[in-house]
């Protein structure tokens, strides 16, 4: 016994852990998408000690100051004022929060909502699965924009309808990526182990299933934020997202539509912004699917 | 000589570094000769087989002193020369049949289609010959088996296809890694009793991968043993049985649970485990789990001549023979 | 007389197969009236080829199965009857594979200490103690307990796997194929361990391999299963010596143990030898 004792050692070379920083490092895109979402999450959190001007104080007398690189603009108004002579870096700043928060919100009540749905049909199988697929297919149906519309046309547009709304549509991947991992996992020995030990369902999910999930749910949730913010602009867009005067990227743009032909950088400042950060999100999506679940690429 | 390896080395690329996954690994097989070549998971056997047939990830890097069959080299031969090789005159059979059939098509087609890529013939000969196979592996009434689609048959039954398929041409020299372990073994040793009356009615070559060395007793005419990506012993069968030299290869034989080990006494089992082969030291590599390790196995060492055709890779060999 | 520590009576049991989605519903016989018997400090080795109804056996052994007629037997009791966590205090179970039978997210501590988690059982600091001890008795050393099995070899992880089934300290250890994902030098370690488990802690095995040489080896009784029956039962020794049915001679012709030159045996298995193994009397010895 005593040389078996001695002679094993850790097999430190197999170890997939040791195989992360490197992968982390190297992944381009990862990199890049977290280091715009760093920048972007810092102007929400800092927003009061960054923001040279209250997002909401109006200035009549100074409507329409283009930035500081067009003629006529001044260092006073870096990107300039809007229709209501709103200092537009400001409203850029504090909109960072309402995007980010969308995004964040969405993929948490999207997450809980699809996970759950998706383990319970992977665990379960049979009749539930049919089930819940067939919940999943109808969802699929639907047209998410117009239902979105058609929600907040009724219960009125605020921050926490939007959210809600865009939570409960944008679950279905979650559910599918869930239900299929489930059922990987499902017929592993570990949980046949654990069965066999006597855990309940809820602990077999909970010790067994979600912490082998997790990867893949975080992968999808960064896909969801992304798509969520998206979604979030377009309805404020329509005017049926968060309310005026809230400094809503998608509002801003709506609110400088008028003057698209006078004063484009009333829309291509947020635009820019946008874009900026749904594609940074999008990016750290792709680079953490590489690094945490590479067999769910596709 | 059929097939000749000399000095063959592999290195493959990961993320934490080259891992060395072989060594300096010669050896040769002769017409109508069986060739095992023995060791533990991560040895190198595998990759060893796999390039041969040039079938290595993208992320190894081969070198070699020879590799050659008959009077082609292999080493240099393009890849559009190799190609018409493969399933042709050189066999490879898989562990997992499965994974060596198309789901999407039959029996028949499978077998008639090796024939078709590298030989001009008709699909009737084809199909008849694929026939004379099928019942040549012991698969009674062949014409029904060729409709079936690969998800219709047994294990065993699919197993039996592929060798039929790694026939089809008459190879001149076959590879089998492991095609046996997955089955049941009474299915095991019929199939492997078929392998070997094939091989000696064709005269083929046969490199046969495994780590059970009580298959490897009934069907070699010599072995390579590796470990750690290098070959530790080599020779023919019956040296090799009668005389281990290298500890390792003695070791494996004491694991081995045997009728003629007193039952329900422990088994000689190798203490420790394989060492890395990312960062390889200048010493013999089983140095740390063997139980005659001295100073001077601090040493790199070469393969010692033991006695006729045999080495081992040990500083004891020669020492043990003047105690 | 003491009930065995383990009875099947008369156990038979179907499973429902569907062809297609609409299909008819046809039964196929997956354990066809299996009587056995394990005593306490016995290790039964159960041999047959796949589809034989081993593991069947086996999930009615461990009551994730109930069986369509008669009875599994646990200490004269059925073991329908106990609760889940009550069984698997007495019986435990070892997976053939180390790689997929651990959760590759739980360090060994976690692992091993699961079973007496889910109890409740003891503080978290009596817990470790109780996982270092056990570690101690399967020879894996204290620097594992914060391992991942990813960091482990195949060797260390049935080792865990090992110390997993007994942290409850079960009478009886189910092991199915517990060497086959292993590699020789590797499978003896754990072969050894199993031996010296059962001296040390008075542990009664089921064993099921289609390793004749491990079944010869390790076990004091053999059952052999085909088509789904127990053709022939008995001392290992008298088994090995002596078989009776021809499917037991059969296993014991294809066994390939060293021996240089012998070459491969030639066996009967054309539909004949069949149709005589399934219609030859079972030759079954209790004791």
């Amino acid at each position: 016994m005593t040389d078996l004792v001695n002679s094993v050692n850790p097999g430190s070379d197999t170890s997939p852990l040791e195989g992360r920083p490197a992968r982390w490092r190297s992944n381009g895109s990862l990199l890049l998408g977290l280091s715009i979402l760093a920048i972007v999450v810092a102007m929400a959190i800092f927003a009061p000690l960054l923001a040279p001007y209250d997002p909401y104080a109006q200035s009549l007398p100074n409507r329409f100051t283009p930035p500081v690189w067009l003629p006529g603009g001044g260092w006073d108004h870096i990107l300039g004022t809007d229709q209501l002579g709103r200092d537009y870096l400001s409203r850029i700043i504090y909109g960072s929060r309402i995007s980010l928060s969308i995004g964040i919100g969405t993929a948490l009540v999207s997450g809980l909502i699809g996970s759950t749905l998706g383990i319970c049909a992977g665990y379960f199988g049979g009749r539930i699965d049919s089930v819940i697929m067939f919940v999943v297919t109808a969802r699929l149906a639907l047209p998410v924009v117009l239902v979105a519309l058609a929600i907040v046309a009724i219960f009125g547009s605020s921050f926490t309808v939007v959210l809600l709304t865009l939570g409960g549509l944008l679950w279905e991947r979650f559910a599918l990526v869930t239900r299929a991992a489930t059922i990987q996992l499902r017929g592993a020995d570990f949980v046949t182990a654990a069965e066999i030990q006597g855990a309940t369902v809820p602990q077999v999910m909970l010790h067994q299933l979600i912490p082998n999930l997790a990867n893949a749910i975080v992968v999808v949730a960064t896909l969801e934020m992304a798509q969520a913010m998206i979604l979030e602009a377009a309805l404020s867009f329509l005017g049926l997202g968060v309310p005026a005067p809230m400094p809503s990227w998608g509002l801003m743009i709506a609110e400088g539509k008028a003057q698209i032909l006078f004063e484009p950088w009333l829309i291509t400042i947020p635009g820019a912004f946008l874009f900026a950060l749904v594609l940074a999100t999008n990016l750290l999506g792709d680079g953490l699917r590489d690094v945490l679940a590479p067999e769910s690429r596709n | 000589m059929l097939l000749n390896v000399k000095g063959l080395s592999i290195n493959l690329a990961t993320q934490r570094g080259t891992l060395s996954a072989v060594q300096d690994v010669s050896f040769h097989v002769d017409k109508g000769e069986t060739l095992c070549i023995v060791g533990e998971s991560g040895c190198g056997k595998s990759i060893t087989a796999l390039s041969l047939l040039r079938l290595l990830p993208a992320s190894a890097r081969l070198t070699a002193e020879t590799i050659s069959f008959n009077d082609l080299d292999l080493l240099t031969l393009p890849e559009a020369d190799i190609r018409p090789l493969r399933g042709n005159r050189l066999s490879m059979i898989f562990q997992d049949p499965m994974s060596a059939l198309n789901p999407l098509h039959t029996v028949g087609r499978q077998l008639t289609d090796v024939l078709l890529a590298h030989q001009h013939v008709t699909r009737a000969k084809a199909a008849e010959r694929a026939c004379e196979l099928l019942l040549k592996v012991g698969i009674p009434n062949p014409e029904e088996r060729l409709q079936q689609y690969p998800h219709e048959l047994s294990g065993g039954l699919r197993q039996r296809i592929v060798i039929a398929m790694a026939l089809m041409c008459e190879p001149e020299l076959i590879i089998a890694d492991e095609p046996t372990t997955a089955l049941d073994v009474t299915i095991q040793a019929d199939l492997l009793r078929l392998l070997k009356e094939l091989q000696q009615a064709l005269g083929m070559g046969m490199i046969f991968i495994t780590h059970d060395l009580g298959l490897v007793s009934r069907i070699a005419d010599r072995i390579v043993v590796m470990y750690a990506g290098e070959v530790v012993e080599a020779g023919p069968a019956s040296a090799i049985f009668e005389h281990p030299a290298h500890p390792y290869t003695r070791a494996l034989l004491g694991a081995v649970p045997d009728p003629s080990h007193p039952r329900m006494e422990p088994l000689e089992s190798i203490p420790g485990t394989v060492p890395s082969l990312l960062s390889r030291d200048k010493t013999c590599h089983f140095r740390g789990r063997c139980p005659m390790a001295q100073d001077i196995c601090n040493n790199r060492i070469s393969l010692q001549t033991v006695g006729a055709d045999h080495q081992a890779r040990c500083i004891r060999v020669g020492a043990e023979d003047s105690q | 007389m003491t009930p065995p520590l383990l009875e099947l009576r008369d156990i038979t049991h179907d499973y429902v197969v569907r062809h297609g989605i609409f299909g008819t519903r046809r039964r196929v016989r997956a354990v066809d009236g299996v009587n056995l018997r394990i005593g306490k400090g016995d290790v039964l080795g159960i041999v047959g080829e796949s589809g034989s109804g081993k593991s069947t056996l086996a999930r009615i052994m461990l009551g994730l199965l109930d069986p369509s007629e008669g009875a599994a037997l646990l200490e004269g009791k059925p073991v329908s009857a106990f609760p889940r966590r009550g069984l698997a205090e007495k019986v435990g179970f070892i997976f053939q594979d180390p790689y997929s039978s651990l959760n590759p997210r739980q360090t060994v501590e976690q692992i091993i200490g699961y079973p007496i988690r889910l109890r409740d059982r003891g503080s978290p600091g009596s817990r470790r103690d109780l996982v270092r001890q056990t570690m101690e008795v399967v020879g894996l050393p204290e620097r594992f307990l914060d391992a991942y099995p990813g960091q482990m070899s195949g060797g260390q992880r049935q080792r865990v796997a090992i110390a997993r089934a007994l942290i409850t300290r079960p009478g009886l250890l189910l092991c199915d194929e517990p060497t086959s994902a292993l590699d020789v030098s590797v499978q003896a370690q754990v072969l050894n361990l199993l031996l010296e488990l059962r001296k040390d802690h008075e542990l009664t095995y089921a064993i099921i391999s289609h390793n004749m040489s491990v079944i010869q080896h390790m076990t004091t009784h053999v059952a052999v299963m085909y088509l789904g029956r127990i053709v022939e039962m008995d001392r290992s020794e008298r088994v090995f010596a002596n078989p009776q049915h021809p499917y037991t001679q059969l296993l014991l012709d294809s066994m390939l143990t060293v021996a240089p030159g012998k070459g491969i045996p030639e066996l009967r298995l054309d539909t004949a030898a069949r149709e005589a193994m399934r219609d030859h009397p079972v030759h079954i010895v209790t004791n």
